[in-house]
């Protein structure tokens, strides 16, 4: 037996792996990943809560005979009765025909290091918070509410397929909402990997000034219009297209863009690409789950659908290479990029006769993932564009649409990326302002 | 199968004591130790099993009225004593940036234990058994339409927690839940159609009766494939809806549930999942009918969203957040209660895990049943739409401005219900829905959802339901 608890923490995962092939598995790959995250909440101008989480996790992947098998381990103490356990299990799992196996060989990989400041932080974290609050209500918010992270965790990785690694990553987040007694509201966030570029005073102070422009807005118009979207929102958009490239996604019916490869899904503004390798990106990975290195993918170019996301399973059976984006069950993103185009927001902005200009959006829900349709809930500062100029805020409306409609009719991309990751946008994706023509607008009927 | 791990409660009072000796004026600690068993099958395919046996705590504590809330998966004691100091630090330096300081409501002390009777104990299923449920299913399932894509996973966990807090009170509670859920994509003729079907309990393996659930299931996808095929274009202009209890449901919870939350009411929840338009002034206001009555009971046996007392230690009870069209009560925590001046709290703090902090939350919220038979309610529609059940759904994040497309839908001509209706729109505002209703059946049914609040997220299993319900003069939504 081997004495887990006496190993080095980098050493634990080649250990399990090397045991679990002793004990007859066919594929194993191990993760032992710590991290230590701290959030600060806050509302209503004050800290409502402050948390520290601290874990550990060892997740095992186990193949034998093409019965798939998974699990999870936060005490290597327990690590051979859970061997012992997904062993046993083995023999009591249909074969999953589907299975390709993992990649195999050795693979040289960049440098994922995180951030060593992070990880010591504390009263600094209490400083941002404070400077948030400050911006906002300087802005003129009367309430400001929101949460600030900091997170730093490493990870060492084996698999039996040969590759080997580690990686650590670090990075700080805020989300600012901004609020005025006149029915208005702004919200803003921020995402980087260290506190060199975190500014949570700028974000609150955006936060309050996209409150208090908004003031006092009335319901707004339904029908067809031209949207100006903000990197916010239109990160949302994004979050979901870049999730329907999954060939995972497209197996299980979950995706628009079944069956697209080499069509022209978009408009010839819209060039989409998923990218690990991107040292900015809060999902920059040096590996995927096969320990196959990150790079950057061209998911649709000039509108065109260029191929899907894939790990080794997916793509033999699409008759491709994995593009190093395993999930070993299900390939996914590591970050989404809208190419930027040349205008500016304002460039945007004028060249809409009779339309929106929206800044966030929640409760993005399909009614179909396959065909696209979907609506979501403009919220916080939604102004009309009129002659080419913002006019009055607005409200209470909803965009009903289809995904396909909304990425075909991009009219032109702004030349100011962002980078979005909060509550409504998982994955952390780049986005510019975006216009889009045409875009379907209801409200309550009653 | 592993089993249960014994909690080590002498753990969680260190964590208590610890925090009261390092200055905290109020500290509890929460552990938990879990197994959990799934299988996810793709288009027939058995795709992966996971499983895990896990445990972990959490404290939380008050110190000079700011909170601080730390985590960990190793119940040791040095690594329990470090997250304890840094709860106590963290809720220190939180009252640095504080306009109001934090107190909570004056509770009873409890002291017990509580469990779900079991007749077969998840943790006793082999996977073979979860295989052959599950496979019964799906062949069902493809058996009922086209199918072009399928999946279908089952999640099942039995959660051991103990809850401790410097107030004495020490409640102990083993609850298991199954979850069954499928996306099963329809398509015929160049038409596709989808439904998201969930299924969940807190109770046995006895659940999982594999001709029952697939009898389920597989109907409500027939219907699904009958709408799709025969569906027409729903009517223009004023006309009556009965609303099935799916509907009913997720309205209950998205405009009555949610902006009764009372840490929504005083902004806690703003920056993520938003405020209400209920302010705590309209108490006892009127927002719908004369029938229109919604309640929250956490305590039905064998509910998605059952439990005894919540992760706060406080007795859970219904409430009745409308009564007879007046906003009756709101839900809340003991924070929210003590800073409303509402007495006592009414025990709707939960937290999906123990590295998560119990927030206001639903259990099982319903409307409640009324004295008509569900086929009285059709007798006096002349023209109307029989919205059964539906799919894409969402509501602003003030819970004003909602919106339920149907999935098995049919006009009602004359009081008598006759051809399937494709994708009613229902987009209207929270007081004009509950305002509509003039009518409610006495049957009651439930559904299995998933409810997503807080930061980070937090998914915790929540019923929905409620009787048919009549609603007059609904102008539906315009289809794009």
């Amino acid at each position: 037996m081997t004495d887990w608890l006496r190993l080095p923490t980098g050493a634990i995962p080649e250990a399990v792996v090397k045991r679990a092939l002793e004990m007859g598995a066919d594929d194993v790959v191990v993760t032992l990943a710590t991290d230590e995250t701290k959030q600060i909440r806050f509302a209503n101008n004050s800290i409502t809560v402050s948390k520290s989480w601290s874990s550990r996790n060892i997740s095992i992947f186990l193949v034998r005979d093409k019965r798939i098998l998974a699990t999870n381990v936060n005490d290597p103490a327990k690590l051979d009765r859970a061997l012992e356990d997904i062993m046993k299990r083995t023999d009591m799992m249909p074969q999953n025909l589907d299975y390709g196996g993992i990649a195999k060989g050795k693979y040289a990989y960049r440098k994922n290091v995180p951030d060593r400041e992070v990880a010591g932080m504390v009263e600094e974290l209490y400083d941002g918070v404070q400077a948030a609050i400050n911006g906002a209500r300087d802005a003129g918010a009367a309430r400001v509410a929101g949460v600030l992270y900091s997170s730093a965790s490493e990870a060492h990785y084996a698999s039996s397929g040969g590759p080997t690694g580690e990686y650590g990553s670090s990075s700080m987040e805020i989300s600012v909402r901004a609020m005025t007694p006149h029915s208005s509201s702004g919200h803003m966030v921020q995402s980087v990997t260290g506190p060199k570029k975190f500014t949570p005073e700028k974000v609150g102070t955006e936060a309050g000034e996209l409150a208090v422009q908004s003031a006092n807005p009335q319901i707004g118009k339904e029908g067809k219009f031209d949207v100006v979207f903000s990197p916010m929102i239109f990160a949302n958009v994004l979050d979901h297209v870049g999730g329907a490239c999954s060939a995972g996604s497209v197996d299980m019916g979950l995706s628009f863009l079944k069956d697209m490869v080499g069509k022209e899904v978009a408009s010839k503004h819209f060039n989409l690409y998923d990218d690990g390798s991107d040292p900015e990106s809060l999902g920059s990975i040096p590996f995927d789950e096969e320990g196959v290195p990150t790079r950057k993918n061209i998911l649709i170019e000039k509108g065109v659908l260029k191929g899907y996301l894939h790990n080794t399973s997916t793509a033999k059976r699409y008759g491709t290479e994995t593009t190093g984006n395993a999930g070993i069950v299900f390939p996914g993103n590591w970050a989404v990029y809208l190419e930027p185009g040349h205008e500016t927001k304002e460039s945007l902005i004028s060249k809409v006769d009779d339309g929106y200009y929206m800044t966030n959006t929640w409760y993005t829900r399909f009614q179909n993932y396959q065909t696209g349709d979907f609506s979501t809930i403009p919220r916080d500062a939604i102004f009309r564009i009129k002659n080419g100029k913002l006019d009055s805020p607005m409200k209470d409306i909803r965009i009903s649409e289809n995904m396909l409609n909304i990425i075909r009719n991009v009219k032109a991309v702004g030349n100011d990326p962002m980078q979005v990751h909060w509550w409504e946008v998982e994955t952390p994706v780049f986005s510019p302002h975006v216009l889009v023509e045409g875009v379907n607008i209801t409200r309550s009927t009653q | 199968m592993s089993e249960q791990e014994n909690l080590d409660r002498d753990l969680a009072e260190l964590a208590v004591n610890e925090a009261l000796d390092a200055g905290a004026e109020y500290a509890e600690a929460r552990m938990e130790s879990g197994i959990t068993n799934g299988l996810l099958l793709k288009n027939g395919n058995p795709e992966i099993s996971g499983f895990e046996t896990y445990s972990g705590m959490c404290v939380r504590v008050l110190v000079h009225g700011g909170m601080g809330f730390a985590t960990t998966d190793r119940l040791e004691r040095e690594v329990v004593r470090e997250r304890v100091q840094t709860a106590v630090r963290m809720a220190k330096a939180s009252s640095r940036v504080m306009e109001n300081r934090i107190i909570l409501s004056d509770e009873p002390t409890h002291v017990l234990d509580y469990s779900v009777p079991q007749k077969k104990r998840i943790t006793d299923v082999e996977l073979t058994e979860i295989v052959e449920a599950l496979t019964h299913i799906d062949k069902a399932m493809n058996e009922a339409a086209p199918l072009v894509s399928r999946y279908i996973q089952l999640g099942m966990g039995e959660k051991t927690k103990y809850f401790t807090n410097s107030d004495d009170s020490k409640i102990g509670s083993v609850i298991p839940r199954i979850v069954l859920f499928s996306i099963p994509t329809i398509m015929e003729e160049g038409k596709i159609s989808q439904a998201m079907i969930q299924r969940g309990v807190s109770m046995g393996w006895e659940y999982m009766d594999p001709v029952k659930r697939s009898e389920e299931i597989c109907h409500e996808i027939a219907m699904t494939y009958k709408n799709m095929r025969e569906g027409v274009k729903a009517p223009a202009g004023k006309i009556d809806m009965i609303l099935g209890p799916e509907v009913v449901g997720i309205a209950a919870h998205e405009s009555c549930g949610h902006p009764y939350e009372a840490d929504r009411i005083s902004g806690r929840e703003a920056a993520q999942a938003g405020e209400s338009f209920v302010s705590a002034g309209m108490l006892g206001t009127r927002i719908g009918s004369e029938v229109a009555t919604v309640i929250d009971d956490p305590t039905i046996e064998n509910s998605y969203g059952f439990y005894l007392y919540d992760d706060e230690g406080v007795k859970a009870r219904p409430k009745v957040l409308i009564k007879n069209g007046i906003i009756n009560e709101f839900l809340h925590n003991r924070e929210t209660s003590a800073s409303m001046d509402m007495g006592t709290s009414n025990a709707a703090a939960r937290a999906n895990s123990f590295d998560r902090e119990a927030i206001v939350r639903m259990s099982n919220t319903f409307v409640q049943p009324g004295d008509h038979q569900v086929e009285e309610l059709f007798e006096d529609v002349k023209l109307g739409v029989y919205m059964k059940n539906f799919m894409e759904w969402n509501i602003d994040d003030k819970r004003y401005n909602q919106r339920y497309i149907g999935r098995e839908a049919y006009l009602i001509e004359n009081g008598k219900v006759t051809t399937p209706v494709k994708a009613p729109i229902l987009e209207l505002t929270t007081p004009a829905f509950w305002s509509a209703i003039d009518a409610v059946a006495k049957d009651l049914d439930f559904s299995a959802a998933t409810c997503g609040k807080g930061e980070p997220s937090q998914g915790v299993p929540v019923y929905t339901g409620g009787p048919h319900l009549r609603m007059r003069n609904i102008t539906l939504g315009v289809p794009q």
